[in-house]
């Protein structure tokens, strides 16, 4: 028996190589109503989500609006504080961290927004945005890392001395990138980081954000909406409705065997850019989606599921692993197939 | 087909502090009778500008010369009070955000009568039943419930749906959609599209679509016009568009859209869109093309027919005006 | 956006120029006061008691004072007063103002419960009443009619204040800055700060009109500027008695408070033109 092996075996069964472990998360915004009696609702964003993700992974989240998607990027990273669940980094329990034990993990975990415009400070320089995490972290050599970052993100020195609304949106993307990259991060959140782009920019940002998790082995949680850009760069997705998870499976599973007929939907809604494939004729889509103030009972996808039955207007399913790692939210997952 | 709206050698400035911004340079294409033309470009190509001066609803600052014929008579000769006659009921528009074109205060029924009595001169009641009539042709089953509602109680395709039952209230040959989709989930957005083309073929009313999406335009366009920087640099079929794509714009453009059926690696087109304030010269692409050659910073390349159906604006297939 | 542009726009008003030229006018004459008054001493309270109330005539332009003082050297003197009492009471105001309302804007919660109350009481009162008020209570001269002006005041830019903070911290910057760990202090001062305040400046300097106005009022009721120095409103309010017979005596000091608002008035109308970009657009 080798002992090096057994030890190998209990490290890696005790979880490291994954970076991000997301277990029942829920957030929970109050709503009130009425102007004399107030009635407080609860908004429930995201309910009771677990997800994982490994060293050097992508892991693409999508859903429409209201899904609850961006809302899981930020409680991750406790830009909101969970209702509930819990979030763990490299082991580190992020969700039972005080204030300041949290501002030491922070370098590490960062977030990109989807408008380049509004994520930077308009009335500082691209140097001073740049340099803004490193000199709050006391670095020294602030302008040759400015520098340093410009470079890696495809900038030059002369971006330095502009403001965010000289440089075009691309650019600015490049520069909240830098920022984000300032402290060597391991996790970055991506929050549609480029559907305010031309797709030809997109292109650019997209292989960027792929070299760079290259060279920095960087871990991302990529949130979108477009399913040709998370099938671009996603290694593992998890599809949203309504603030539960509904399928998670690799990208070759989910996209190629959707298994949730929501997921279905929603693959079989995506503009194809061949006139050929025309999507228009395939799968109809039924109903919109109901408002996530007032879910539907049972399987929250049942009254725009054509497999609707009545037991998924009662119950909500489970979420039955399919084949290995391809995880489905569905009465009927074996009957679909 | 009969072409129902031909616009020849647009050009359009607009004045501004920071100098004249040449946004459109020379717009040449034409609509026929029941098509869906598709308008694709990226940000700031003149696509939506390509739209509101058709309408005539461009504002003072800019310059506009070339002809846009409607039903073979110019709309840019025609007076104030009869364009009004024109905007919503022979040429309507639906916008991107169908919330910004509905007033917040009123209920849907006021905006809608009131837009069906302006152009249809009908009664009240009248008027009542071809709105309820319209809102179920645009697939909402309980027009009596809509007609009651506030816009902000309504969802986004519900908003949309109801712009487009407005647009449509007299009857329009031209139906210009700027964006009709853009602020919509994709499966709202597949619901959209699918009532466009099916409107289109219970009516047989010409659309001008404008969209930035290439599956947009792939989903429901029958000839396609891409834009770049103020010109329009190619227009075929869409199948022959996407199959055959001429120019290296339109080759770029095609191969940076990630395709979800696959994973196919992205070639990004290097630099980005360029200030109209200050167009290159000649093509207005060169210093984006992987083929630029010498010619192409001095002329402008003219568009021309390469195959039949087929235009494109490019040195590299000769034609035009090449010196 | 850039200074040129902001400089640009100004300049295409012609009345945000006729403002701004009658500011900086007014700025010379305050400082080369002593220079340009033709009786510099007369304009700091000596009488002149043998030239007691001459119409205007070519030695005293303005005419002269009950006290036979050279009313334009007062008037050229006044400019002094005027624009230190409308630039502290702003000053005073803004700083008090804005720093509560970004502190409650930005934290929200309890402290930004308090915060309000306290300015909704202030907010209660006619801003004039309760500056008499203030200004009884402290006692007559300048610095405490610029305190009590500043007092009546600041609730104003707190409101503003809190409602811009409100906004900007919902910005993907603010939060970014929230993500790299940077402390709410400086996110206040480095990003909410200076994006809050355009619309801010804009009040600001239509204020710096209502202040030197508000002075005016306080010394015209005895409660401000005491005599003899050279201040309009206090001059107007000497003036009003004689006004019958001696018209030149209020009527020129009036006139300068007037053009002064004036200009302050203009020149807010064009900040705000080149701050709101729904109105920059419309100039294009």
């Amino acid at each position: 028996m080798n002992i090096l092996q057994g030890i190998l075996w209990l490290v890696t069964s005790m979880g490291v190589g994954t970076v991000i472990r997301v277990e029942h998360l829920k957030k929970y915004f109050p709503i009130t109503h009425g102007f004399i009696r107030k009635k407080i609702i609860w908004l429930k964003a995201v309910d009771d989500v677990s997800f994982e993700i490994k060293d050097g992974e992508t892991f693409g989240l999508v859903g429409e609006s209201g899904s609850g998607k961006s809302t899981t990027g930020r409680t991750i990273l406790r830009l909101y504080e969970p209702t509930g669940g819990k979030v763990y980094f490299n082991d580190i329990e992020v969700t039972a961290l005080s204030k300041q034990e949290l501002k030491e993990l922070r370098p590490k975990m960062q977030i990109i927004y989807q408008d380049p415009y509004s994520s930077l400070n308009p009335r500082l320089t691209i140097f001073d945005i740049i340099a803004e995490p490193l000199r709050e972290y006391g670095h020294e050599n602030v302008e040759d890392t400015v520098l340093e970052l410009l470079e890696a993100v495809g900038l030059s020195e002369e971006h330095a001395k502009k403001y965010p609304d000289e440089i075009s949106g691309g650019q600015c993307q490049r520069v909240a990138i830098a920022r984000a990259l300032a402290l060597n991060p391991e996790f970055l959140v991506l929050d549609e980081p480029t559907s305010a782009l031309d797709v030809s920019v997109q292109a650019q940002v997209l292989n960027l954000l792929g070299r760079l998790q290259k060279e920095r082995n960087l871990t991302y949680l990529f949130i979108s909406h477009d399913l040709g850009v998370v099938r671009y760069l996603a290694d593992r997705v998890g599809v949203m409705y309504l603030g539960k998870l509904v399928e998670i499976g690799t990208i070759e599973q989910v996209f190629d065997n959707p298994a949730h007929p929501y997921t279905r939907m929603l693959l079989s809604s995506i503009p194809v850019p061949d006139p050929k494939a025309r999507a228009i004729r395939k799968e109809k889509v039924i109903g919109e989606i109901p408002s996530p103030l007032h879910p539907p009972s049972g399987c929250r996808f049942h009254t725009r599921c054509p497999y609707a039955r009545e037991i998924c207007r009662k119950e909500e399913p489970a979420m039955i692993e399919l084949e290995k790692g391809h995880f489905v939210r569905c009465h009927f997952v074996g009957e679909l197939q | 087909m009969k072409k129902l709206l031909e616009i020849h050698d647009l050009y359009i400035n607009f004045k501004t502090l920071w100098g004249v911004a040449k946004v459109l340079n020379g717009v040449s294409f034409d609509i026929k009778e029941g098509e869906i033309f598709g308008l694709v470009g990226e940000t700031g190509c003149g696509k939506s500008v390509t739209a509101l001066s058709i309408l005539r609803l461009l504002p003072p600052n800019a310059e506009i010369s070339g002809k846009i014929l409607f039903k073979g008579k110019n709309l840019l000769e025609k007076s104030e009070e009869d364009m009004r006659k024109i905007r919503g009921k022979e040429i309507s528009i639906i916008f991107q955000d169908p919330m910004t074109s509905l007033n917040p205060l009123f209920k849907v029924r006021d905006q809608m009568l009131d837009i069906i009595e302006l152009h249809e001169g009908l009664s009240r009641e009248e008027a009542e039943k071809h709105a309820e009539k319209l809102l179920k042709a645009v697939g909402l089953s309980d027009p009596e419930r809509i007609l009651n509602s506030y816009p902000h109680e309504l969802s986004g395709g519900m908003r949309q749906r109801i712009m487009i039952a407005m647009a449509l209230s007299s009857n329009p040959f031209l139906l210009i959609a700027d964006e009709p989709t853009t602020a919509l989930d994709v499966t709202i957005q597949k619901q959209i599209l699918e009532l466009i083309l099916d409107l289109r073929n219970r009516y047989n009313f010409s659309v001008l679509l404008i969209t930035h999406d290439l599956g947009v335009v792939a989903e429901v366009c029958d000839r396609v016009g891409v834009m770049y920087a103020g010109n329009i640099v190619e227009i075929a079929p869409t199948e022959e568009l996407f199959e055959n794509p001429l120019h290296p714009y339109t080759q770029g453009l095609l191969s940076v859209v990630p395709d979800p059926r696959t994973k196919k690696p992205l070639k990004p087109l290097k630099g980005s869109v360029p200030s109209l304030l200050n167009p290159p010269s000649g093509c207005r692409f060169h210093p984006r093309c992987i083929y630029a050659k010498d010619i192409c910073k001095r002329a402008k390349p003219e568009l021309h027919e390469h195959s039949p159906g087929h235009f494109v604006a490019c040195h590299l297939y000769g034609g035009g005006n090449c010196d | 956006m850039r200074k040129e542009e902001t400089i640009k726009i100004l300049l295409r008003n012609k009345l945000s120029i006729v403002g701004l030229s009658i500011i900086v006018a007014l700025i010379i004459i305050a400082i080369l006061a002593s220079v340009l008054a033709p009786y510099p001493d007369q304009a700091l309270g000596e009488p002149n008691l043998k030239e007691r109330l001459q119409p205007p005539s070519r030695i005293h332009p303005f005419g002269t004072d009950h006290l036979g003082r050279d009313i334009l050297s007062r008037v050229i003197y006044g400019a002094r007063t005027s624009l230190v009492v409308g630039f502290s009471v702003v000053l005073l105001a803004l700083l008090i103002g804005v720093s509560l309302g970004l502190i409650a804007g930005y934290f929200g919660g309890k402290v930004d419960l308090i915060i309000m109350r306290i300015t909704d009481i202030f907010l209660a009162f006619p801003p004039l009443l309760l500056a008499l008020l203030i200004a009884t209570t402290l006692g007559r001269g300048m610095l405490n009619a610029i305190l009590a002006l500043a007092i009546s005041w600041w609730p104003w830019y707190t409101r503003l204040a809190r409602g811009m903070a409100i906004s900007v911290k919902e910005r993907p910057y603010v939060e970014a800055s929230r993500a790299m760990g940077i402390s709410d202090w400086k996110i206040m001062i480095r990003h909410v700060l200076p994006n809050s305040l355009s619309p801010i400046i804009v009040q600001a300097t239509m204020d710096m009109g209502s202040a030197i106005l508000e002075a005016a009022a306080l010394s015209f009721l005895g409660l401000g500027v005491q005599p003899p120095t050279p201040d309009w409103g206090l001059m107007v309010s000497e003036g009003k008695n004689y006004f019958l017979n001696y018209w030149w005596y209020p009527v020129f000091p009036g006139l300068a408070i007037f053009i002064t608002v004036m200009a302050f008035n203009l020149l807010g109308d064009a900040v705000r033109e080149v701050i709101d970009p729904r109105l920059r657009r419309r100039l294009l």
